[in-house]
C-alpha cells in the first residue's frame, strides 16, 4: 500500500510541475505498478483491493487540501453543448432519440450477449473448464455491453451503428453454432 | 498526463456521456445513495433491533438444539426446503435461523429468543438490489445501470482530455459552474478504480440471471441451475421421505478441528428432516475477497468435500469475489468507512452531472424552472423519503409497509416539485432532510 500511496504523492508532484516531465510521470506510474504487483503477489486480490483503497484515500486527502486552500477564482465555466435536449425553436427529434435508445439498450444487450456466448463457445473448444467459461461470460457481458454502448454513441451514422451491432452478434452466433457442431 | 483524442471524438464523447448520464441520472443516484447506506447493512440491523441476543460465538450443540427447536415450531406448516443458520460474526454477532416461513434469533444456549425484526435493513437492501421490483426484472434493471455507469466512466474520460492532468486541481470556491464541474471531475477521476470495480461487480450480479439464461439456452438445454453448478456447486436431488434431523453440529466441529483459522458464517440445511437432507457450511477465509468456501456434509455429519470457491477454478474464485468487492465487507470497519466515503463521492458525481448540465443550459439563457425543481426533488427528496421511511420503521414497528411509504413519499415530492416549481424547493427539502435526520436520531435513542 505504501508504494501506491507514494505513487499518488509523486503524481501530485509530477502533474504540478510547470512543464511536463516524462521522467517524473513515469516514476509515479512505475511506483503505482510496483505497488499493485507487490500487493497482488503478497495478499492476492484482497491485497490489491485494500491497497487501492489506500491510494484513493491518499488522493482524496490531497484533493480535500486543494479544495480547502483554493482561492476564489474568476474562471468561466464551460458552455460546451451536449445536444441532449433541443434549444429553443429546434426540432425535438423524438424518433431519432428513440432509435438511439433501441440501438444502445435492447439491441446492444442482445449483440453483447450473443458475442459473449460466442466467446464462451470458443473457450469450450479451447478446453476451458465450464466454471472458467461461465464465469468469463458473467464478467464479459456487462463489460462488452458498456464498450459497445459507448462505441455506438461515438459512431456518426446509423449504418455504422448497425454494422457494429451486427458484427459481434454474427460472430457470436457463428461461434455458438461451430461449438454445437464440434 | 493528457490523452489525445480528436476534437470531434471529444465532442461526441461528451454528448454520449450526457445522453447516458441524463437518461440514468435519477435512478442511478438512488442506486448509488442506497448502496452507500447499505454498506452498514449489519450495523443497521443492530440499530433496528438492539435487544436481540449477541454473542462472539455459539457452540455446535447449541446450534443443533436451535435448529431442532425452530423446526419443532413448524410442524403445522409445509416442510421448509432450506434452513439457514446465520452464525455470529464480528459485524453482526448474532445467531439467526431463517426458514421458508420465519426468521428468529437464538440465544447462546440454543433457545429461540424471538423473531428477527430488520424490515428497514431488508427494505434498503432490496431497494439497492432491485428497486423493490419483484423477481428478476428489478435486479436486471439495476444491472443495466451498472453497465451505464461503466459506459459513463469511459465516455467521461474521453470527453475530458485534461481530466488526469487536472486531477489535483479543485477550484472549490469558483462560481458559475466551475466549482461544480471541478467537484464532478476530481471525484470521478480519483474514485475511478472504485467506481469501475463497483459498476462491474454490480452489473455482474444484476445481469447474472440473464447471463445464466443465455448460457442455459446455448449450452445446458435450458437448465439454468446447470449453468451455475460448475461455479457454485450442484443442488442435490430431493428425497422427501422422512428421516431424523441431520447432524448440523458435526459440520461445525469438523471445521473447528480441521480449519481452526476459518470462521463459519452460514450453515445451510437442505430439505431438513428428509432422507435427502444435507448440510453446507460456508466459512470465511481471512484476507481473501471471496465470500467464503462451501464445505459439504451428509446428514450423518460426514465431510463430503468442498465446492472450490477458495482454491478451485479461477472462474469460481472470481465469481465468489464479486459480492465482497461490491459491498465492501472484506476488511472490517476501516474498509466499510472507505466504501461509504467513496460511495458518497460517486453519489455526488452522479448528482453534480445533471446539475452541471442544467447550469450550462441556464447560462445559455434556457431557464427551465420545472426541470431544476424536479432535479432538486430527486437530490434532496430521495434522502428525505429514505429518512422518513426509517422514522416510520422505528415508530410504527417492523410491520410498517416501508416500500409503499418510500415510493409514495417519492411520488408526492416529485409531483409537488413538478406542479409548484417556484420558489425552488431545494432549501425547503434540505431543511426537511435535516429535521428528519434529527427525528430519526431521536426516534432511535428514545423510540
Amino acid at each position: 500500500m505504501a508504494a501506491i500511496v507514494a505513487a499518488v504523492l509523486q503524481l501530485r508532484r509530477a502533474w504540478g510541475l510547470p512543464r511536463r516531465s516524462a521522467v517524473q510521470n513515469a516514476t509515479a506510474w512505475a511506483l503505482m505498478l510496483a505497488g499493485a504487483v507487490l500487493a497482488l503477489a503478497g495478499e492476492g486480490a484482497w491485497g490489491l483491493a485494500v491497497a487501492s483503497l489506500g491510494g484513493m484515500t491518499a488522493a482524496a486527502l490531497l484533493i480535500a487540501h486543494a479544495g480547502w486552500t483554493s482561492p476564489r477564482g474568476k474562471a468561466r465555466a464551460s458552455e460546451r453543448r451536449v445536444h441532449m435536449l433541443p434549444g429553443s425553436g429546434e426540432p425535438r427529434h423524438i424518433g431519432r432519440r428513440l432509435t438511439t435508445f433501441l440501438f444502445i439498450v435492447p439491441l446492444g444487450f442482445a449483440a453483447s450477449l450473443l458475442a459473449v456466448l460466442g466467446a464462451r463457445a470458443l473457450a469450450g473448444m479451447a478446453g476451458w473448464s465450464d466454471a472458467d467459461g461461465n464465469a468469463m461470460t458473467f464478467l464479459l457481458l456487462p463489460l462488452l455491453w458498456a464498450l459497445l454502448a459507448f462505441w455506438l454513441l461515438m459512431r456518426p451514422s446509423r449504418r455504422e451503428q448497425l454494422a457494429w451491432l451486427a458484427a459481434p452478434a454474427a460472430a457470436g452466433l457463428g461461434m455458438i453454432w461451430i461449438g454445437g457442431v464440434l | 498526463m493528457s490523452v489525445a483524442f480528436s476534437k470531434n471524438a471529444v465532442q461526441r464523447a461528451l454528448s454520449a456521456h450526457a445522453a447516458i448520464g441524463l437518461l440514468a441520472s435519477a435512478l442511478l443516484y438512488l442506486i448509488c445513495l442506497t448502496g452507500t447506506i447499505v454498506v452498514f447493512y449489519q450495523e443497521w440491523q443492530r440499530i433496528e433491533q438492539p435487544n436481540a441476543p449477541e454473542m462472539a460465538a455459539i457452540a455446535p450443540d447449541a446450534v443443533q438444539r436451535a435448529v431442532a427447536a425452530v423446526l419443532a415450531t413448524e410442524t403445522d406448516k409445509p416442510d421448509t426446503t432450506h434452513l439457514y443458520v446465520h452464525m455470529p460474526v464480528d459485524g453482526l454477532p448474532r445467531a439467526t435461523i431463517t426458514t421458508d416461513h420465519q426468521a428468529v434469533h437464538v440465544g447462546g444456549e440454543g433457545r429461540i429468543a424471538g423473531p428477527e425484526e430488520n424490515a428497514w435493513s431488508e427494505f434498503l437492501l432490496d431497494l439497492h438490489y432491485t428497486l423493490n421490483i419483484p423477481g428478476l426484472v428489478g435486479m436486471t434493471i439495476v444491472g443495466i445501470f451498472g453497465v451505464m455507469t461503466l459506459a459513463l466512466a469511459l465516455s467521461g474520460v474521453v470527453a475530458h482530455p485534461r481530466i488526469f492532468r487536472d486531477a489535483f486541481r479543485l477550484r472549490a470556491r469558483d462560481n458559475h459552474g466551475v466549482g461544480l464541474a471541478d467537484w464532478h471531475n476530481r471525484l470521478s477521476v480519483w474514485t475511478l478504480p472504485f467506481s469501475l470495480a463497483l459498476a462491474l461487480t454490480g452489473s455482474m450480479i444484476g445481469l447474472g440471471a440473464v447471463g445464466a439464461y443465455g448460457l442455459a439456452g446455448a449450452f445446458y438445454k435450458n437448465d439454468v441451475e446447470a449453468a451455475y453448478a460448475p461455479i457454485f456447486g450442484e443442488e442435490h436431488d430431493a428425497d422427501v421421505r422422512p428421516a431424523p434431523l441431520a447432524n448440523v453440529a458435526a459440520s461445525l466441529v469438523w471445521i473447528a478441528q480441521n480449519h481452526p483459522e476459518l470462521r463459519p458464517t452460514y450453515i445451510i440445511l437442505h430439505d431438513p428432516g428428509t432422507r435427502g437432507q444435507h448440510v453446507q457450511l460456508i466459512a470465511e477465509h481471512p484476507r481473501r475477497l471471496i465470500y467464503g468456501e462451501t464445505y459439504e456434509f451428509g446428514a450423518d455429519g460426514r465431510y463430503h468435500g468442498k465446492v472450490g470457491l477458495s482454491d478451485g477454478h479461477l472462474g469460481q474464485q472470481l465469481a465468489a469475489s464479486t459480492y465482497n468487492l461490491h459491498f465492501g465487507n472484506y476488511g472490517g470497519l476501516l474498509v466499510k468507512i472507505a466504501y461509504v466515503l467513496f460511495g458518497l463521492a460517486l453519489t455526488v458525481v452522479v448528482a453534480t452531472g445533471t446539475s452541471i448540465w442544467l447550469g450550462k443550459r441556464e447560462r445559455r439563457g434556457l431557464r427551465e424552472p420545472r426541470l431544476r425543481s424536479l432535479w432538486d426533488a430527486v437530490l434532496w427528496g430521495i434522502p428525505l423519503a429514505l429518512t422518513l421511511t426509517f422514522v416510520a420503521r422505528v415508530l410504527a414497528g417492523n410491520a410498517a409497509p416501508l416500500t409503499a411509504i418510500f415510493w409514495v413519499l417519492c411520488a408526492l415530492i416529485l409531483l409537488s416539485a413538478a406542479f409548484r416549481p417556484q420558489p425552488r424547493p431545494k432549501r425547503l427539502l434540505q431543511r426537511l432532510l435535516i429535521a428528519s435526520l434529527l427525528a430519526s436520531l431521536i426516534a432511535v435513542l428514545f423510540g
